[in-house]
């Protein structure tokens, strides 16, 4: 530990740092205060207004209601993107499928396509009269199918039915390659034993598998939490706010409504909420490490 | 083993059964790309009219309107010079931080280390508004070098978290024998440990290419002029502009466009991405 | 070796991505360049480059740049922050340029209104309007805004589906029925409407809120008068919106068009009517099939009720205006003497098919029969026309009232509790002492009755 090595460590963190400080650390630290103002966004006036954006907000219902459908979202993403991918996977390293390559690579495509893409794509699959999805009910003799984003009982299904179908192959892969590392070996002796397959899943697979999905499904949260741009490209929040979150209500705010002040406490709030969660799953993987 | 377990009838039902229900996933996750495809050689008027069908005629005017009219081809440039140099940045400066972090013991690593992962937690929307400011002040509103600063910035806290836990695996009688050698703290680095951790590398390059490829919603604040806008900035916008012009030809050509290159890219390095996810995720 | 054969490519691409990139952004434009940026919607963008191009041709050595953008307040948001804003702009999406006058940002264009208009010098710019078509621009005593089209709105039919069943435009609510049920019975949807974007809905309810309660109860709902959203008239009104859904007149889907898409399965002949107004025929220009005719009517009157049949929705929306920090101010103020002279107002409607609010604007052009519907029934309306000013004033209302009226048609919440939804945001205004507040006289044709 000479001396040069202060120099050393300084020229290896500096740009990383600078960058991260300027471009992030500021702007964040920047936006506490905005919280505290009541600035419309489109000149300099602001004024300090202390915490009324946060009173404003505990009693805003379109608050409430959309932190309730992010939280559905953020439920829904955790829960049913880690199932169907880990079935898919599980189905094919216990090779209970054929062209299982053939499968690996066509269910990765959705990952390759912006979501903004996904969501211009699926707002015409969805589309009532020319979408395929209506149309191919149709042919099954349904004559009425809902009209899918038009309708506050089936629109926030769709949107969560898109969010699915994007993550399901990104997901699925990190699972294979969790249970490639599993050695045969256990699998024979569980065989041996006459398991079954669903018994050797449960017994074997999955306790193995608990750090990838511990991972995973912390990302996924984080990822419903913060759902935006499928929202707001295919419904923009509708119909009648069934489908609108956090983020689209906050975009709104700032750029609808020209209240960034607002806006800005919402994001806050976000953030809090978002920051609670990352660390009580730190905190979870923590005792589990601890354990081992 | 395959073969043997094949005979069973009982496991030849349950495959079947399984059989059908990837290939039914895979019509899921095929079947909208490829309708998108052959619909993006039909009219607004076809569309309307049968939604399956096949276009009767091939209405190659609406690649020409999406390429020419919307820009896609620019914006297709753009995308790719603007992700590039990001992953480029942000690669060698996040590799050096995380290096020092992982391999120097000092005051305050640990801090400093919580302080780059800090980042994760921030929503993005609670930068956006401020950003507005601070770009607008350094001169760097509505540039590419705005928006890729801002990309290298929002990517630091992944790419650190990810490669500090790798340098932290590489042990530690290579880099000895390196000092040994008469190596330099910064040849150590670069001809030793970063070598060593290029799988660590890849995975964080292919991650913030994804990332930032696809990246909207900083894109949106920071580039304002019609010249400058990235591939999801150009495709929303067409999506608008053709809400209003009736013309969904174009619209579909415009996506067919965009999603085209990054399909094929995958293709050919499918192995590679694959594996770069995992190792990626395993280790991150 | 296939690594580095990747390697290369990639390297290759970037160069090609340096070489081939957009550069330079706008907002740098020099001293003699007038730039206008405008919203893309309907009406398409040729008008405007027409209208640069006579600004050019009438001051040499100047340069119109004419943009537009779908959202083109998105897009220059980060200039106005910046203090670097176009010299014209027309924003339609996102914006409330009530709060944009408040912040300061717009220029007044008293000037303006004093210069002799374009093409016309005997005249002053200001009288080369239609009556009253300036009104909704003024704040204070000055004119910040001006208007850009005399929109005409209603529902629109399908007329040779019209005429070969024999339909006719109803007066009254009971012949409305009458017809939407004998539509109904051909196998084809009475009504579609544009559910993604409920207000266009709003044609329909704000036109029965006339029928049913004149004008005095607009007026009273635009002024937020404490308790008038939850009046007898506006449940009654809704009630009525509600009725054209429960009786299965609205073609199923709706909910989920965008205006587009609802308005292209109209053309299809799927569904007989759809609320619009008059932008629709060029809106849908490249969609129309070919020997397809619309005209517009207006909502029937209601029994008991103080509007008349003939009473139509037309109003002159001032929404074009010059950015106070503009660098070039004259420059843009000379460009809209320009886009709103008697010329460019003809050409509008060549070109666009609409009407601009200015004096003489059809004289000796042919007028398409969609557009010549509108004017038809502006004048059997005798005076009789009406606009309402709450959606413009306040967002969080055009957004309150949009989502309610989606409960109302979809969701099956009560007339009154919509009513009641509307009132609490009204009252939430009316509260706000941070929210400035608007207020509207009855017009004056209307208060000499």
């Amino acid at each position: 530990m000479g001396k040069g090595q202060w120099k050393v460590i300084a020229l290896f963190v500096s740009p990383a740092f600078l960058m991260y400080g300027i471009f992030m650390v500021y702007p964040y630290m920047r936006a506490f205060y905005i919280g505290l103002t009541d600035w419309h966004g489109v000149s300099a006036r602001m004024s300090f207004i202390g915490l009324k954006n946060f009173s404003a907000m505990l009693h805003d219902p379109y608050f409430w209601n959309a932190l309730k459908n992010t939280v559905f979202f953020t439920v829904t993403n955790g829960t049913i993107v880690p199932i169907i991918a880990l079935f898919f996977a599980v189905a094919m390293s216990r090779e209970l499928v054929w062209g299982s390559r053939f499968f690996r690579i066509t269910y990765f495509f959705p990952n390759l396509i912006s979501v903004v893409a996904i969501a211009v794509l699926w707002s015409f699959v969805l589309n009532p009269d020319f979408g395929i999805l209506s149309n191919f009910l149709r042919l099954l003799g349904v004559d009425n199918p809902p009209p899918w984003l038009g309708s506050v009982k089936t629109a926030p299904w769709c949107i969560v039915a898109v969010k699915v179908w994007a993550a399901v192959g990104f997901y699925m892969i990190l699972y294979l390659s969790a249970l490639e590392g599993i050695p045969t070996d256990l699998y024979d002796s569980a065989k041996i034993d006459g398991a079954s397959e669903w018994k050797t899943f449960r017994h074997v697979t999955f306790p193995l598998l608990g750090e990838i999905m511990k991972v995973t499904v912390v990302f996924l949260l984080l990822n419903g939490f913060g759902t935006f741009a499928v929202v707001k490209i295919m419904t923009d929040g509708g119909p009648n706010r069934s489908t609108e979150t956090l983020a689209t209500y906050l975009y709104d705010n700032a750029f609808k409504f020209g209240k960034f002040g607002y806006a800005t406490a919402i994001a806050i709030a976000l953030f809090l909420i978002t920051f609670t969660l990352a660390l009580l799953s730190i905190r979870l993987q923590r005792r589990e490490t601890v354990q081992y | 083993m395959a073969g043997v377990r094949g005979r069973d009838p009982k496991v030849l039902f349950r495959k079947s059964v399984m059989q059908v229900v990837f290939a039914a996933y895979s019509v899921v996750v095929i079947y909208p790309m490829v309708w998108l495809m052959y619909t993006s050689f039909k009219s607004s008027r076809e569309l309307f009219a049968n939604a399956w069908a096949l276009p009767t005629k091939l209405h190659w005017e609406n690649f020409v309107n999406a390429w020419r009219d919307a820009q896609i081809g620019s914006f297709f440039f753009n995308s790719v010079f603007v992700t590039m140099t990001t992953v480029a940045i942000q690669l060698v400066i996040g590799a050096m931080a995380s290096y020092a972090l992982a391999r120097y013991r000092f005051k305050g690593n640990s801090l400093l280390y919580y302080f780059f992962l800090a980042g994760l937690m921030f929503p993005i929307f609670l930068a956006l508004v401020p950003m507005f400011f601070l770009l607008r002040d350094l001169g760097l509103l509505d540039t590419h070098t705005g928006l890729i600063s801002v990309y290298v910035a929002s990517g630091i806290p992944f790419t650190v978290f990810v490669l500090t836990a790798f340098f932290k695996t590489i042990p530690k009688e290579l880099e000895e024998a390196g000092f040994i050698d008469g190596c330099s703290h910064f040849g150590v680095f670069w001809r030793i440990m970063l070598p060593l951790a290029k799988p660590g590398l890849i995975a964080v390059a292919i991650f913030t290419f994804i990332a930032i490829w696809n990246e909207y919603v900083l894109a949106l604040v920071v580039i304002s002029s019609s010249a400058l806008r990235t591939l999801p900035l150009g495709i929303a916008n067409l999506m608008m502009v053709e809400h209003y012009k009736t013309d969904w030809g174009s619209l579909f050509a415009g996506l067919v466009i965009v999603m085209l290159p990054t399909i094929i890219g995958y293709a050919v390095l499918q192995e590679r991405i694959t594996k770069g996810i995992t190792v990626g995720a395993l280790k991150g | 070796m296939k690594e580095k054969v990747g390697l290369a490519l990639m390297a290759a691409l970037y160069m090609i991505s340096i070489v081939y990139k957009g550069r330079g952004g706008i907002g740098n434009l020099d001293e003699r360049t007038m730039e206008g940026a405008f919203f893309q919607g309907g009406y398409g963008m040729e008008w405007l480059y027409d209208a640069g191009k006579e600004f050019e041709r009438a001051h040499p050595g100047y340069k119109a740049y004419i943009w537009g953008n779908p959202r083109v307040w998105d897009q220059t948001r980060t200039r106005f922050l910046a203090g670097n804003p176009p010299d014209v702009f027309w924003g339609i999406h996102n914006i409330n340029i009530w709060v944009n006058l408040q912040e300061g940002l717009v220029a007044p264009l008293d000037s303006l209104m004093e210069a002799p208009a374009y093409g016309q010098e005997h005249i002053k710019f200001k009288d080369s309007f239609l009556p009253g078509a300036l009104d909704s621009g003024r704040y204070e005593g000055h004119q910040y805004f001006l208007p850009i089209t005399f929109a005409v709105l209603g529902l629109w039919y399908n007329v040779n589906m019209f005429e070969e069943h024999g339909w006719r435009p109803p007066k009254t609510w009971e012949e409305f029925l009458e017809l939407c049920d004998e539509i109904k019975a051909t196998g084809i949807a009475p009504l579609v409407h544009q559910g993604r974007y409920p207000s266009y809905y709003g044609i329909i309810f704000r036109a029965l809120l006339y029928k049913i309660g004149g004008y005095r109860l607009l007026v009273d709902l635009d002024n937020l008068v404490p308790g008038a959203w939850e009046r007898p008239d506006v449940v009654r009104a809704a009630r009525m919106c509600r009725e054209l859904i429960d009786r299965g007149y609205v073609l199923e889907g709706s909910s989920a068009f965008t205006h587009t898409e609802a308005q292209m399965v109209w053309l299809q002949g799927k569904a007989a009517m759809v609320p619009c107004g008059t932008w629709l025929e060029n809106e849908m220009k490249e969609a129309i099939p070919p020997g397809f005719r619309m005209r517009i009517m207006p909502l029937p009157a209601v029994s008991g009720g103080k509007g008349s049949a003939e009473a139509i929705e037309a109003s002159a929306g001032a929404d074009l205006w010059v950015p106070a920090q503009a660098k070039h101010k004259e420059l843009g103020m000379e460009f809209l003497r320009i886009l709103l002279s008697k010329k460019m107002a003809r050409n509008f409607v060549r070109k666009v098919g609409d009407l601009m609010p200015i004096k003489g604007a059809t004289e000796g052009v042919e007028i398409p029969e969609a557009l010549q519907s509108a004017l038809d029934a502006v004048r059997e309306a005798k005076g009789e026309t009406f606009y309402m000013r709450f959606t413009d004033w306040y967002e969080e209302m055009e957004d309150g009232a949009e989502n309610a009226l989606a409960a109302l048609l979809y969701e099956g919440i009560s007339p009154e509790e919509f009513a009641y939804r509307i009132e609490m945001i009204a009252q939430r205004i009316r509260e706000d002492p941070t929210i400035v507040k608007y207020h509207r006289e009855l017009p004056e044709r209307i208060a000499r009755r």
